[in-house]
């Protein structure tokens, strides 16, 4: 008996019970399908969330400062311009920072107004984030220095109030201010669902005037080389509790840690939802031990018939065998199709990124032989010893 | 001089059940030389079909030597006697125990298959038995589709294809009307010509003037040997 043999005895005897056959497949089909979709969607979603972070840039050597804790997360309070200003100046391993004031506020031209992002930062920001001036020119040291009411806006601000004109130079009031126009920011889409075309950029100075603060929001840090980062917070710590007369009132971001985090919670929605696969997997090897039992039943006499004309254990093992094999795969190689084609449905309908994972296929498809093989082995070794006479005579 | 076909020592099957020991074929002496073609006839639970699957290697016995052409059946492991089931024993069986999804070609080819005769060489060869049985225009047919007599011929085909030392035969015509039944003696006389050893079960003292040697069997023994 060669192995062609074996399969095509194991296609035949499965195609004569189709429905069974598909139904007994399905468990599979969907343990092999729900692995696929899942760890390609998880990991889809932390590309995407890589990507976001990356595409923000603040780079490798970059570190958030937020004012207040993170559990519990307290009214911030104590982040002003002067503490930013003198990061730099008290900490010399620090290359660069940014302050940063976020609020909204209505912005009007030519007699359209909307609510849009009013960011306040210094002129060095896009020398240190990976976001650019597509016309005009961006801040200067002056305008923060000076308070003076220039704006770079956004790409969607520029189409809502300058359809088809330059806005260079022009006037816009933002809460009724008039700014001037200096520049125009590059598009840049949406960024962990902020967008980074709907805003307006003003000198960080005349944002705190305009939103009636005196608080940062945050600072962004750069250190001069990636790994005295752990040093400059530790410094940063020391001298702004000194400043403020209290500790922990500050937390840090790395890009990476923001990653790790991230990276954390996707990794448990992975383990979560492999745990789900594995059961559905179990259950539909269940499934392929119970239907080879009928069947092995069911054939009785053909077994005896088959002993008869000189098949040996072995071969009657491997009929059997062969045939969960070729039902776990079958069911797998489903499972990979509707699987593929379901986790590249749902990221393009969510825009995230399409990207299957190779390791879920290999799983998938290695599990689903296993499958094959764990449910074959007891009901063909049952088919395999059962008495020649006894299967012959066999009544059904 | 080749040995016999069949030989028999002291040759007994007995069974225990809860109403005590059956000695279904007991101390049996017997040598079947080849090319003879004996029947096996009796009242049933004489150890008629015990006989037989201790012949037909189905079954092993409980005391005594069974020797296949001079292969003693007893050193044999059960993939021994499946092997030996395969080269020297072609099968007859009364209710043809045909594969039912299998057409009659690959019925045929069945035996060959386990004996891995490559699939061209096993596809002809079963032209060939099916055509000697007369069945050349039902190869792709299934067992339902076919007659009884038509069925009992590709069994007959499965039987030989691997050109067996002996047929053993199991009241081959017990399901069929008399001419059918004719028409397979025929078949089995045929084949008994062309020098295969033939053992036939049978209750029917009319079907075993048919062969040239009978066996009488009464309770596990041999009553008469003509």
């Amino acid at each position: 008996m060669t192995g062609s043999d074996i399969l095509a005895s194991a296609f035949d005897s499965l195609a004569a019970n189709k429905v069974r056959s598909g139904l007994t497949m399905l468990g599979v089909v969907i343990g092999v399908a729900l692995v696929i979709i899942l760890v390609s969607l998880g990991e889809s979603a932390k590309t995407f969330v890589d990507d976001q972070m990356r595409g923000i840039g603040f780079g490798r050597n970059g570190m958030v400062i937020h004012p207040g804790k993170m559990d519990p997360p307290i009214e911030p309070s104590k982040l002003r311009l002067e503490d930013s200003r003198e990061i730099s100046r008290r900490v010399p391993e620090v290359l660069d920072q940014v302050p940063i004031v976020v609020g909204s506020a209505y912005i009007r031209a030519g007699g359209q107004e909307y609510k849009t992002s009013v960011r306040g930062f210094t002129e060095n920001y896009t020398e240190l984030v990976n976001h650019r001036v597509e016309s005009g020119s961006f801040l200067t040291s002056l305008d923060v220095e000076q308070h003076r009411k220039t704006c770079v806006i956004g790409q969607k601000v520029k189409e809502k109030l300058f359809a088809g004109f330059d806005p260079i130079g022009e006037t816009v009031r933002i809460s009724g201010r008039r700014f001037t126009v200096v520049g125009v920011m590059e598009k840049k889409g949406e960024m962990m669902g902020d967008d980074l075309d709907d805003l307006v950029i003003v000198p960080i100075t005349t944002a705190q005037d305009l939103l009636d603060t005196d608080k940062l929001n945050a600072v962004l840090v750069w250190a001069r080389r990636t790994e005295d980062l752990p040093l400059i917070r530790e410094r940063i710590i020391e001298f702004l509790s000194g400043r403020h007369m209290r500790k922990d009132d500050f937390h840090f971001h790395t890009q990476e840690e923001m990653i790790s985090i991230l990276g954390t919670i996707t990794g448990t929605l992975t383990a979560f939802v492999s745990g789900v696969a594995a059961v559905s997997l179990l259950v539909g090897c269940i499934g392929i031990v119970n239907i080879m039992l009928v069947s092995v039943l069911e054939r009785t006499r053909e077994i005896g018939i088959r002993k008869a004309v000189g098949a040996r254990h072995r071969d009657i093992f491997l009929q059997f065998f062969g045939e969960s094999m070729v039902l776990g795969l079958l069911g797998g190689l489903s499972g990979l199709v509707s699987g593929v084609g379901l986790a590249a449905l749902v990221m393009v309908r969510t825009g995230l990124p399409v990207h299957i994972s190779g390791w879920a296929v290999l799983m998938a498809l290695i599990c689903s032989l296993g499958v094959g093989l764990l449910a074959g082995v007891y009901p063909a070794m049952r088919a395999a010893r059962a008495n020649p006479i006894q299967a012959l005579r066999f009544e059904n | 001089m080749s040995p016999p076909v069949l030989e028999l020592r002291k040759l007994s099957r007995h069974y225990e059940t809860p109403a005590g020991p059956v000695m279904a074929v007991h101390e049996m002496d017997l040598r079947v030389e080849r090319g003879e073609f004996m029947a096996l006839l009796g009242p049933s639970g004489c150890g008629k079909s015990s006989l037989l699957n201790l012949l037909g290697c189905l079954d092993r016995p409980t005391g005594g030597e069974l020797l296949i052409d001079g292969v003693a059946v007893s050193s044999l492991d059960d993939d021994g006697l499946a092997g030996l089931r395969n080269r020297k024993i072609g099968f007859v069986f009364q209710h043809y125990h045909l594969l039912p999804r299998m057409s009659a070609l690959r019925n045929v080819e069945l035996p060959m298959m386990y004996a891995n005769v490559p699939p061209a060489e096993r596809r002809q060869r079963a032209l060939e038995g099916l055509a000697r049985v007369q069945l050349s225009h039902r190869l792709d047919h299934t067992p339902s589709m076919l007659s009884g007599g038509e069925s009992q011929r590709v069994a007959i085909a499965r039987a030989l294809a691997m050109n067996p030392s002996l047929v053993l035969a199991d009241e081959p015509t017990g399901n069929l009307d008399t001419r059918t039944g004719e028409e397979i003696m025929q078949l089995f006389e045929s084949m008994h010509r062309d020098g295969t050893t033939l053992v036939m079960v049978t209750h029917s003292p009319e079907m075993a003037t048919r062969a040239d040697r009978i066996l009488r069997l009464r309770d596990g023994r041999i009553e008469s040997d003509t």
